[in-house]
């Protein structure tokens, strides 16, 4: 399946929950389709910063002739979390740069998909500093 | 804290912490049936009337940010994280744990709620 087309479904199944309940069991449930990553970023190099749980990302720029793309690898403890890194996964892994202006776009996607109201303050900001490290790299 | 004081007054301190004590010993006597349940620190029974109604725990290897996020939504609230504590996390070679805290206002229905709901996540993870 392409991401365009999971996204459309994440996009489609996340306006069918009712609750934080079911939030949290469909982020779950997708946590499972974030590529598991090698051993070696499991370090403290790849550490998000501000996170209370431990994310690791590790953001990779690829040329193809003319094109860039951004490459992810990330992973958390919290099932929770890990489902959130596969929406960001699906937003930004393999994407030309062209196409990637700003963090504008996932943002607007959580809010409009009632995401972010329904995870603490702390949980914010350390998605917030996950997209900062990916758009620090972009640039 | 007037009210405070006053409540527990009314009480009485000792049988405050002697309900506390029952709550506490009946609660690790029901997580340790549960095979899934990490409890960290005293649960012999022999010393269980020197704890206090806190208990740290884990779920499997589940980060306790899920447990506290599913337990939450059945209106359990619980401590989750490094409880403010690092070293301890050290000593227990864990990044996080799940603490629960019981007090006067807490009753026996209220951990067989609690337990019921462990169950269920559990199974939800699995």
């Amino acid at each position: 399946m392409n991401k365009q087309k999971s996204l459309k479904i994440i996009s489609l199944n996340l306006v069918n929950l009712n609750n934080s309940h079911e939030l949290f069991l469909y982020l779950i449930k997708i946590s499972k389709f974030l590529p598991k990553i090698s051993k070696k970023f499991y370090c403290k190099k790849f550490l998000v910063q501000g996170c209370q749980n431990n994310v690791w990302l590790y953001i990779k720029i690829n040329k193809i002739k003319n094109n860039k793309f951004i490459t992810i690898y990330s992973d958390s403890e919290s099932l929770i979390i890990k489902g959130i890194l596969y929406i960001i996964f699906i937003f930004y892994h393999n994407i030309p740069l062209k196409i990637i202006k700003n963090k504008k776009n996932i943002i607007y996607f959580f809010k409009k998909k009632n995401i972010l109201n329904k995870l603490s303050l702390i949980r914010k900001i350390g998605i917030l500093n996950i997209l900062n490290i990916i758009i620090k790299n972009i640039q | 804290m007037y009210l405070a004081i006053k409540f527990i007054k009314k009480i009485g301190f000792k049988n405050y912490l002697l309900h506390e004590n029952e709550l506490t010993k009946y609660l690790i006597e029901k997580l340790i049936t549960l095979k899934f349940i990490k409890i960290y620190g005293i649960i012999n029974n022999n010393n269980l009337n020197n704890r206090r109604g806190i208990i740290s725990f884990n779920v499997n290897n589940y980060h306790p940010y899920d447990i506290g996020n599913l337990l939450n939504n059945y209106n359990i609230c619980i401590r989750t994280g490094h409880l403010c504590c690092i070293p301890i996390m050290h000593y227990y070679k864990v990044s996080s744990m799940c603490r629960i805290s019981l007090a006067i206002y807490n009753n026996f229905k209220d951990i067989d709620y609690f337990i019921d709901k462990l169950i269920k996540i559990n199974k939800l993870l699995k």
